[in-house]
Parts: structure tokens; sequence; C-alpha cells
């Protein structure tokens, strides 16, 4: 059987951005399949290299801010297609493209599959523990995609 | 005058947004730099009308790199503000965390963020200048080495804190659940193992920087150097203290200024403010601001581990205590005014962390337990102050009788430094910029010139690709784009 790691990502404060926390704790409760582990908080590159190490599939659930999305808006972007320059990262840290990057270089175990489920949102500045809601009615349909996804 | 105006935006390995502005006069000389913050994060408005037991929860999501240090001050805060004392075992245990976390912290700014600049060097192509270049340059089994040593380390975070990003731990009066002999037995192994893992750093930075000329030229070099006062917590012999302490403050030439306890903090810091952002600029209350100059006319401090260093007496422990006497005299005498020093005086603080997890896990004491003191007192007021790794960082609470929140107010460490952090872009600029002429190399020099503070500009934001994208814009007389540069 093939390990799944769902991950929802946010910041629990930020409005909008607490979208991928959110659909992490619906799917805790919904997804009965046990070869998937459901997990959900803050993190940064390197802290997810060491949770991805192991599994064969990681699904990632996060808010993203496009230049001509609509708020709501559901995208599922396999992680190989984004590109990303590894001379760049944040402090502290690094991004997840150098993390993964390092991981192979290192010989750890690799997923073979990493996507993202990605959510367009319309606010991430304002202080609230609630997603607006044209963002929350979005969560239903990424909820079933996923538990799908790890039916497969 | 004719100016021309290059934008850095946002900075590289800078957590958060932010960006350099550098204007140039129409020789193409440097008339003005500065660092931009566009974002306004407001969590202490947030905080008002929240209860005040949720701070160690909520203010530890101002950052998701540094949540440790947020937590703990706000969990030292509530002590106050309720009146308790935690039992020896649960100070203890907080204290030993702490440490773990400042240890992984400054090794993880070493290797992966100040790292790039010495290890691959600081002209180096961009695409080499990160941890993979790093790695390329140390070999795969040391790189392994750091990641190992990072992920035990912060397994005591994770073990203690429930979590390793936002730990639960904290609780007004202690924290929420006592050391196992088990857990004692692990975490001596790997405190063990970080004293040696110091070494090998500090060993490393002798070997890659120390024996480079060219490397301490640029450390003990005028671009990289600001005359300033400094501040850092001490303990009763005045060594550097990361978990509590009083506030030292020396001056430009090394001698104590003021030595006060937190709950006096608004008698010796006040906080400016410039219309061209949003971040504060603290400054010594009875020096006065006298604008982003250094000298001891001016109110400008530095803390972080350069800071930390120069406002102590030495470092509370031994083997700290031998690299830290290594590093004055390598630069000349105390203080050491050289911003790129903060990267060594960074490993020097590691060594003096790992050296205190020895100490406090072989302590019978932190086992006890006793790990809560809950004879609360009616809260009014709590003030709590910790050295984070990037700095002073201080909580002020007030709240109503029933601990609702009427006020809040942070200085968080990379705040201290913003005046100097200015003042250093601006002077790494001018040193480094003539007569128009900027390339990658050189205006890498000049994100040097902060990366060494260490700023923590954060939000927890991240791009879905993971990157912050570096552009840089040339604006002739008229704020006409005439050139830009891009990362990707």
């Amino acid at each position: 059987m093939k390990k799944i790691l769902i991950y929802g990502m946010g910041n629990p404060y930020r409005c909008d951005d607490t979208i991928g926390l959110k659909i992490a704790e619906i799917l805790k409760k919904d997804i009965k399949n046990k070869t998937a582990t459901i997990k959900s908080g803050s993190i940064d590159g390197l802290a997810m290299l060491d949770e991805i190490i192991g599994f064969d599939k990681v699904i990632l659930v996060d808010s993203i801010n496009t230049k001509s999305g609509v708020p709501g808006d559901v995208y599922k972007i396999e992680l190989d297609s984004v590109t990303s320059n590894s001379s760049l990262a944040a402090s502290h840290t690094i991004d997840f493209i150098t993390a993964l990057r390092m991981g192979k270089k290192f010989g750890y175990k690799m997923p073979e599959k990493i996507y993202v489920y990605a959510v367009e949102i319309k606010d991430n500045n304002t202080f609230s523990e609630k997603c607006t809601e044209q963002v929350s009615a979005s969560i239903p349909e990424v909820v079933k995609r996923i538990i799908d996804e790890v039916s497969e | 005058m004719a100016y021309k105006k290059i934008t850095i935006d946002p900075i590289t390995r800078l957590e958060g947004h932010g960006k350099i502005e550098i204007f140039l006069d129409d020789k193409g000389d440097v008339a003005h730099a500065c660092i931009q913050i566009p974002e306004l994060r407001g969590y202490e408005r947030f905080a008002v009308g929240r209860l005040a037991e949720e701070m160690p929860r909520i203010t530890e999501t101002i950052c998701g790199v540094c949540p440790t240090a947020h937590h703990t001050c706000s969990g030292k805060t509530l002590d106050d503000l309720y009146g308790v004392e935690p039992p020896p075992a649960a100070r203890k245990i907080r204290e030993f965390v702490y440490n773990a976390f400042m240890f992984e912290d400054h090794n993880l700014h070493f290797y992966f963020l100040g790292g790039p600049d010495f290890i691959v060097g600081p002209d180096a192509p961009k695409a080499e200048r990160n941890i993979l270049g790093v790695i390329g340059k140390v070999g795969i089994e040391i790189g392994k080495k750091v990641i190992d040593i990072r992920k035990r380390t912060r397994n005591i975070i994770q073990t203690m804190g429930g979590r390793v990003v936002h730990p639960v731990h904290c609780l007004p009066g202690g924290v929420s659940k006592p050391m196992t002999k088990e857990m004692q037995e692990e975490f001596k192994k790997t405190a063990e193992d970080s004293v040696e893992f110091a070494k090998f750093s500090l060993q490393a930075f002798a070997d890659i920087v120390l024996a480079n000329k060219t490397y301490v030229d640029l450390i003990v070099g005028d671009i990289y150097k600001h005359s300033t006062y400094y501040m850092g917590l001490v303990d009763d012999n005045n060594k550097v203290s990361f978990y509590d302490g009083l506030v030292r403050v020396v001056d430009p030439e090394g001698k104590e200024y003021a030595k006060f306890k937190v709950k006096d903090y608004l008698d010796h810091i006040a906080e400016g403010v410039e219309s061209w952002t949003y971040i504060k600029f603290p400054y010594l209350k009875k020096v006065g601001w006298k604008g982003f100059v250094d000298g001891k006319d001016s109110g400008v401090y530095r803390v972080a581990p350069l800071g930390r260093l120069n406002a102590s007496d030495g470092m509370a422990t031994p083997l700290a205590q031998g690299y830290y006497e290594k590093f004055y005299e390598t630069l000349g005498g105390k203080p050491a005014h050289n911003t790129l020093a903060t990267h060594w005086a960074r490993l020097i603080e590691a060594m003096q962390a790992a050296e205190t997890m020895v100490q406090l896990i072989n302590d019978p004491e932190i086992l006890d337990p006793n790990v809560r003191n809950m004879d609360f007192q009616t809260p009014k007021q709590g003030i709590g102050v910790i050295e984070a790794p990037r700095g002073t960082l201080f909580h002020h609470y007030e709240t109503d009788d029933k601990g609702v929140l009427t006020k809040a107010n942070l200085i968080v460490a990379t705040v201290n430094n913003s005046a100097a952090i200015n003042m250093s872009v601006e002077k790494a600029a001018r040193s480094l910029i003539k007569n128009g002429q900027v390339n990658d190399g050189l205006l890498n020099m000049v994100e040097m010139a902060f990366r060494a503070y260490d700023p923590c500009m954060a939000c927890a934001t991240h791009t879905i690709n993971g990157h912050v994208p570096l552009q840089i814009d040339i604006y002739n007389a008229d704020k006409e784009i005439v050139k830009t540069l891009k990362t990707v």
C-alpha cells in the first residue's frame, strides 16, 4: 500500500490563509483510508522535508494568490511543474523546491508524486480565524477531490 | 540634482517582504539607501479583546521560523501578569527547550543563510549562492550532519512543546508537562552531540572564513562597521543570558551605560516612526533620536549576537568563553563594531546554547513532576523579555481583571536593529557602488550588510513555488525604468 501524506498549510489568524488548515481538519475526520496521514500547520520548506521523507505521495493544501484568479478557484498543481530558482529562499530556512532537491541529493526516500491543492484567496491581511465567504465556499469541492483521490 | 533609483524587491533570503532602495545621484554614486517594509502586521491591535492566556499561541504565529521565542517570551509575560513564579523544574524545562531552539536557529542561519556568502563566496554566481552550493563545497556527509543535528534538536521542541512549529508548552506559572526519564536520556545524547557540532561549526568558520584574508578584511574593514550602543540580557555575573536576566546596555566605547529590569524598559527605550515605512525605529530614550547616525550622541543601539557579546562581560559557559576571548583578540578588542562578525558571534552563542543544554539536562531537578504554579493573582499588567536569536524581544500586556487584553506592545527582536540595518545598508551601498557601476556581486554585498543581522520581517507568508523573487529596477531621473535585473 502506498503511503500518502496530506498536509494543510497556513497561518491560523490570517483570514483566507487558514483555508489549508480548515480543509485538513475536515479530512482528519472524513478520510477513512488508513494509509493516509493528515497533518496541518505553518511550516517551512526544510521542515517539510522532514515530514515527507518516507511517503510515496504527498498532497499539500494551501492558499494561493495569483494575478488574475477568482477567489475560491481551486487549482491542482503538480510540484514538478513549478519552476523555482534555488538561489532564493526565505530567511532561516529554504524553499520547498530546494528542500526537495536537497533530499534527492542526500539519497532520502522522496515521494514519487507531490501535488498542491491551492485555493485562490481574497484576503490574507485581515486578522481573522475565518475565511471570506467566497473562499469558504470552495471547501466542499477540495475535500471531495482529495477524498476521491485518496480512495483511488 | 538628478537621481537614479535601484530597487531590490523583495530581498532574498529575508523572511517576510521587504525591499532595498538605492538612490544614485547624477554621478552614479549613492545619495541615499534604505530598507522598506511594506507589510503592516498589526498583531498588537488584533490581540486587544483576546484572553491573555491565548497570547503564547497567538504571538508565535507572527513568524513561522522563530515561534519558540515569541511563545516563551509570552509565557514569561503571563507569569508576570498573573504574579506567578514557575516551579524550578518548569523553569529548567523552558530554558532547556529554549536553548535547543537557539542552537538550531543559529546553526540554520550559518549554514543556510550567512553560509552561502562565505562558504560559496560573496561574488559567486547566484545559482550557487545557496544551501546546495554550500553542500557542493563542504560535501554531502557534512550536509547530512547539519540536517541530522537540526532534526534532533527540533525533536526536543516537538517532544516538550507538542509540535515543533508553534509549540504549546509554556503556560502561566509553568509548562504543560513534566520531562520523563526516557526523554532525559534521549535529550542528553542530543545535548552532548550539539556541543560537538558547535565545535565543528566554529572550526569550519576558522578554516573557511578566518583563514581567508579576503574574508577577514571584509569583516574588519570599514564597509561593514558602525560604532553604536549595544544591548543584551545578562545574568548576575554580566554573562550572556538567553532566557532571563537584566537588560544591559553598553556605549560605543564598551562602558556600561544602563542596566535595568524589563519592567522599566519604557524608561530606556522609545520608538520612532518614519513616513516611508511601517517598521518602527527604537532608540535609547535618554540619548535621543538623532537620525540614522552612529556614535555616542546617537540613541541607535544594536542587539542580536554581536550586541549580546558586546553588552556582556563574557559567555556563561566555559567552551564558549574560550571562543569569546579569541573573537575579541582577533577583532582588536571590545566592543567589536564589525557587523559581519555577527556570523562568528552567532556560532559562539550556539556553543553556549549547547553547553547550557548539557548542564540543564543533567540537573536531576529537571525531572521533578511539579511543573505548574497556579497561585494566580488578579491580572493587570505583565512585561516579559527574552533574547531571541535576532535580539532582545519584549512583550507587554495590559488586561482587565478578567485577563482580557486591553493593550499589547511588542518590540520584536529585529525591530531593535531596524535603524542600524538601514545605516548598514546605506554605508555598504555608498562604499561599493560608484559611478553607476552596479552588478549582481556588488548588490549581494549590499544585501550582506543586512543579512548579518538575520532580520526577520516575518509573517509566515509563503508562495506556492516557495521562493521570493528578486528584482532590481534601475530608474533614470524621470523615474523611467532603464534596466531590470531578474533572478528568475
